[in-house]
């Protein structure tokens, strides 16, 4: 690896990891710690996907979404990782970021099945200990869990 | 001894049977709706007769449904956005069907080809069908156009006409929205954590 490939890896990190300051801060940021191991060897990276919307939150709340985020893929070391993600986002053009009360964010696991590029997400954004499931091919594929783990693909909260 | 039937009622009664038999098989489908955009609505999220579970670019369904239909596909893109991809595992829309459910159940063409309409043209305006469970097929739309060229050909400039217009002026207030100042928010979150098994077996 080139001493300019190792820089602008590490720039990427940094940046995402929130090392980097922007010049003006955006109307959120939110800071993720994301822990991940024994992932399959299938699975090479994940994203982090972030919101803020209106209403506060509740199970099967329909809130007018302000605004949001997503990370790069960032990838997995030996099928795992383990540290913080910085999402910064500003509200929409159409969206108040006064009236943003609550805010979500959720995993992406990112990897290739069967040839092909796919994400696995959870199936159920209210049950934070659902299923990851991709959706390509037929029957779809879930990621199994390890016996007693617990599982937190999706977290959710007031923003102020 | 088994009792007589009247034949008259053989046929309902024979439906009946393959209706119970259909729904004693019929197997529930994840149905997944890709937005274009983050979804404009978040949680549970009712379109049309369906309430999907949205979150970020992503809402599902589960459901009886055999094939995706662009109706509910419509109703859904009503309430959240445009939609990237719809359907269940195996069972996608099409680029024209999601084209479709997009542009609201409205068959768009390109303008070019409207103009492009000379006699004799055979344009079938009337479009009729029925509904059927989610999904909406309606009846062929036929368009056909001359396959020549929008005007005749000339040489650029030869008409020589110039014209001077009145100035165009559009004067703005500077801002899209008029927004709340808000202090910047900064939040550290609950622990997102996922521990596999090292294999997808």
């Amino acid at each position: 690896m080139s001493f300019r490939s190792i820089l602008l890896s590490a720039f990427a990190v940094a940046a995402v990891s929130g090392v980097v300051t922007p010049a003006a801060a955006e109307d959120f940021t939110l800071i993720v710690p994301v822990r991940l191991a024994a992932l399959p060897p299938e699975i090479d990276g994940f994203r982090i996907q972030c919101g803020a919307s209106e209403l506060p939150v509740r199970v099967g709340a329909t809130g007018t979404t302000v605004g949001g985020g997503i990370s790069p893929v960032l990838p997995l070391s030996g099928g795992g990782f383990t540290g913080d993600v910085t999402i910064r986002f500003n509200a929409s053009p159409t969206g108040d970021p006064a009236r943003a009360a609550t805010y979500s964010c959720w995993l992406r696991l990112n990897g290739i099945l069967a040839g092909t590029r796919t994400e696995w997400y959870g199936t159920d954004g209210n049950n934070p200990a659902s299923p990851m499931r991709s959706m390509t091919g037929e029957p779809p594929v879930d990621v199994p869990v390890a016996a007693g783990a617990t599982i937190v693909h999706g977290v959710k909260g007031p923003l102020r | 001894m088994l009792p007589r039937i009247d034949r008259r009622a053989l046929p309902p009664l024979v439906a009946l049977l393959a209706l119970l038999a259909q729904a004693s098989v019929a197997a529930d489908y994840v149905y997944v709706a890709e937005t274009q955009a983050v979804a404009r609505k978040q949680g549970s999220v009712l379109a049309g007769k369906l309430a999907w579970q949205c979150q970020g670019s992503r809402c599902t369904i589960q459901g009886p449904w055999e094939a995706p239909g662009v109706a509910a596909c419509q109703a859904l893109a009503r309430e959240v956005g445009p939609i990237r991809s719809y359907g269940r595992a195996g069972r996608m829309l099409g680029a024209a069907e999601l084209a479709t459910c997009n542009q609201g159940g409205m068959v768009q063409m390109p303008s070019k080809a409207i103009s492009a309409v000379r006699l004799p043209a055979v344009i079938q305006p009337t479009v009729t069908g029925s509904a059927s469970g989610a999904g909406l097929r309606t009846g062929a739309i036929l368009f056909t156009g001359t396959g020549g060229p929008l005007l005749p050909a000339r040489t650029a400039g030869s008409l020589g006409l110039r014209a001077t217009t009145a100035a165009i002026r559009f004067q703005g207030t500077g801002i899209l929205l008029a927004r709340t100042p808000i202090e910047p928010v900064t939040l550290r979150v609950p622990e997102i954590t996922f521990t596999g098994t090292g294999s997808l077996e």
